[in-house]
């Protein structure tokens, strides 16, 4: 079982990453149990807090016994190391912290019912701070053998992209990753304590995910070419081309699971319960995802970590083996890139038409009608995103240098779809918003909301339709 | 001719799809009992099908070129109808070169901004017409029953709006050079669809405007109002594919 990591620098890998972003997610769950006053979520995130406090040991552990490994690597920098491990014992301090406030805190709890103010502000601010030392960590630690970031090669115009894609994309994967395996503990605890506003949350983290890897699959294809043009030496084309196909497969896993777990909040905003078929399908499709996610990340770690490989590994060779370059090769023909890209065109007037119409209520244009009536329209705006999420991703691999690296506008188009998407959560999520009645104006925040999202789309089909002219 | 029908399938598809998730959606969620397809409904449904099928059949065998033209015959009437009135009102290949060499032709052709500008503009009315009358036609369907009808009017008049951005956005990209397009025959095609769903358009508002108090004492839409919504849908989405067909099947800009 390839997964199961055979060297103490395979583990720290795998391991390091949880207590740096899973603290992201769960700070995020926790700060949401505090405004939402949720005793069951405050619990579920103190015993979180603790757990990635756990994480620390094996870590640490991993982490030291990996420095004896690496070092007899040449090409590893031992500064790096030396920054690395100053600064990791001093995140191992901050976490374990971390975890005993919480666990402290989680006792309190059980004793005298829900605890006091002060302790909950001593966890916020103790993990804020271990999560600022986590992110230094995180970078020296990526400054270990990632050298095309230290030391990037000589960018050829016209042919190199610059190794920020590959800086980026390193950050950005963890987060789709390490949250939908945090969303799917909550989700699983949510399902056995049968508790609405962690249901809620891990959906909503479902759906954050589902929106995330889209620029993280955008920013893995321009790393490709961030490493292989100029060729790099111990970088791989066929070993990146197999991390693309199953990265292909989780990128439509994450944003099926996302979406069905979107339907699922609109859904139980109008009904006001949530279904046990649909949850139970939630939890098919995100346990499968997993599975996908967890061979994407072991392909991927594969391309750059040579101290990770272990006698019995077969990397691939054959560059042109996979069925990426199979779809690149198809969807560039003109025959199905035209299909593709008019079901493209209709996708952003389904998603636009929506947002205006959503945006128009919100704003006061549309006051007759009560906000929970216009609600009704969202899904086909949520639709739109779908059919745009496939076809655009399959145009982007047919011609993903030019949109990448050449064009200006595709990037900023890829960091406002999450934003997008986001945004959009509110209107499903808020209990403000949706108490609006027919003649009422809508809350200030819902507005800022409203042109956010209106903003968040416009700057993406502007950034879409200016592609082959900027 | 293999992209005209793959065109037709993979959008016909999509859409068909689109059309039965709104459809469950919708019923998840309605507290006005579910939303039933009438027979002509159903009707329009499996010919709705029968055409992506036939899409997918003939962009999968070898079918003769004529067949593809008889697709443009059926516009012909209308094409013919529009070259006669530009005739008639004294517009000739002498008036279209000359307007490409306008000043303003030649800001929208060579600047960065002008073409740009125009395109998203273009893009931005496209969004608009396309997005509203898709959701006035699931309304008056049956979906997003909470909506009144009175309040669905107020729609028309951004609708409106979006037509006329893409009036004057598109006649700024035809500026650039009208003489070239005006001979082009996918982009007669879509001009000609561009008329059509003007003027379906301007009958669908007055028949909604007419029946609307009608229809919400019945509690159901006329079968004249249903027609006029789907007529208008159908003409816009042929705009749009007409659109980027004129992008890669016409002879703009493929050289």
């Amino acid at each position: 079982m390839h997964w199961i990591p055979q060297s103490w620098s395979h583990l720290h890998i795998l391991v390091s990453v949880f207590p740096s972003v899973g603290l992201v997610f769960t700070l995020g769950f926790y700060v949401t149990a505090v405004i939402t006053n949720n005793d069951g979520m405050r619990r579920i995130c103190l015993f979180l807090f603790a757990i990635l406090g756990l994480l620390a040991i094996p870590t640490y552990v991993s982490g030291d016994r990996s420095i004896v490994q690496v070092s007899q690597h040449p090409g590893f920098s031992e500064a790096a190391l030396n920054s690395h491990y100053g600064w990791g014992l001093a995140a191992v301090a901050a976490i374990v912290l971390t975890g005993l406030v919480a666990i402290y805190e989680l006792f309190q709890s059980q004793r005298a019912g829900w605890a006091k103010g002060q302790a909950l502000n001593v966890v916020l601010v103790v993990s804020i701070i271990t999560l600022v030392i986590m992110v230094l960590t995180d970078d020296y630690g990526f400054e270990i053998n990632h050298h095309e970031l230290t030391n990037p090669p000589r960018l050829v115009p016209g042919t190199s992209a610059p190794q920020m894609w590959s800086h980026v994309h390193m950050v950005l994967n963890h987060f789709p990753t390490v949250g939908f395996v945090i969303a799917l503990a909550v989700f699983v605890a949510a399902l056995a304590m049968n508790n609405d506003v962690m249901k809620r949350s891990s959906l909503t983290l479902f759906v954050i995910c589902g929106a995330l890897v889209i620029p993280t699959y955008v920013t893995g294809t321009g790393s490709m070419w961030a490493l292989t043009q100029p060729p790099m030496e111990g970088i791989s084309k066929a070993v990146i081309n197999a991390h693309r196909d199953i990265a292909l497969l989780a990128l439509f896993g994450l944003a099926f699971t996302g979406g069905t777990a979107w339907v699922e909040l609109w859904r139980s905003r109008n009904l006001g319960r949530f279904s046990g078929t649909s949850q139970l399908l939630i939890l098919i499709f995100a346990v499968i995802t997993l599975g996908i996610l967890a061979e994407t990340g072991h392909r991927g770690g594969q391309i750059n970590h040579p101290e990770i490989h272990v006698a019995g590994d077969v990397l691939p060779t054959d560059p042109n083996a996979f069925w990426t370059p199979w779809i690149e090769l198809k969807i560039n023909n003109v025959i199905w890139f035209v299909p593709w890209q008019t079901v493209h065109f209709f996708g952003y007037c389904l998603i636009f038409g929506t947002a205006l119409v959503i945006v128009l209520r919100v704003v006061g244009f549309w006051k007759s009608m009560p906000f929970s009536a216009v609600h009704q329209i969202l899904p086909l705006g949520f639709l739109g995103v779908m059919m745009n999420v496939f076809t655009g991703m399959l145009m982007m691999l047919a011609d993903s240098y030019r949109y990448i690296v050449q064009n200006t506008t595709f990037a900023p188009k890829m960091a406002l779809i999450p934003i997008g998407v986001m945004a959009i959560l509110y209107f499903s999520l808020s209990d403000r918003i949706w108490q609006v009645k027919a003649g009422e104006d809508a809350p200030a925040s819902a507005k800022a909301v409203a042109y956010l999202v209106l903003l968040a789309w416009t700057g993406v089909i502007m950034g879409g339709r200016l592609l082959p002219y900027l | 001719m293999e992209v005209f029908y793959l065109v037709v399938f993979v959008c016909g598809l999509v859409l068909a799809i689109d059309f039965f998730a709104m459809w469950a959606l919708n019923n998840a969620v309605t507290t006005s009992g579910p939303f039933v397809v009438s027979s002509p409904g159903r009707l329009v449904i499996i010919l709705t099908l029968a055409v992506v099928v036939a899409g997918g059949l003939l962009a999968a065998v070898q079918v003769p070129d004529q067949l593809y033209s008889g697709v443009g015959y059926i516009l012909y009437p209308f094409i013919w109808t529009i070259q006669k009135i530009a005739n008639a009102v004294g517009i000739d290949r002498a008036l279209l070169e000359a307007l490409g060499d306008t000043e303003f032709a030649g800001w929208v052709r060579e600047s960065l901004y002008g073409w740009a500008t125009a395109l998203t503009f273009h893009a931005f009315g496209n969004a608009i017409v396309i997005g509203l009358t898709f959701i006035i036609g699931l309304r008056l369907i049956g979906m997003f029953r909470a909506i009144s009808y009175a309040a669905v009017l107020r729609l028309f008049p951004i609708i409106w709006f979006g037509v006329l951005v893409q009036v004057l956005s598109g006649f700024s990209l035809w500026m650039t050079k009208p003489a070239r397009y005006t001979g082009d025959s996918m982009f007669d095609t879509k001009f000609t669809l561009v008329v059509i769903g003007i003027i379906v358009t301007i009958f669908f508002e007055r028949v909604f405007r007419q029946e609307a108090a009608n229809w919400e004492a019945a509690g159901a839409v006329s079968s004249r109002g249903l027609r006029w919504a789907g007529l208008a849908a159908v003409a816009w989405a042929g705009v749009l594919v007409g659109g980027r067909l004129t992008a890669y099947l016409g002879t703009l800009y493929m050289q």
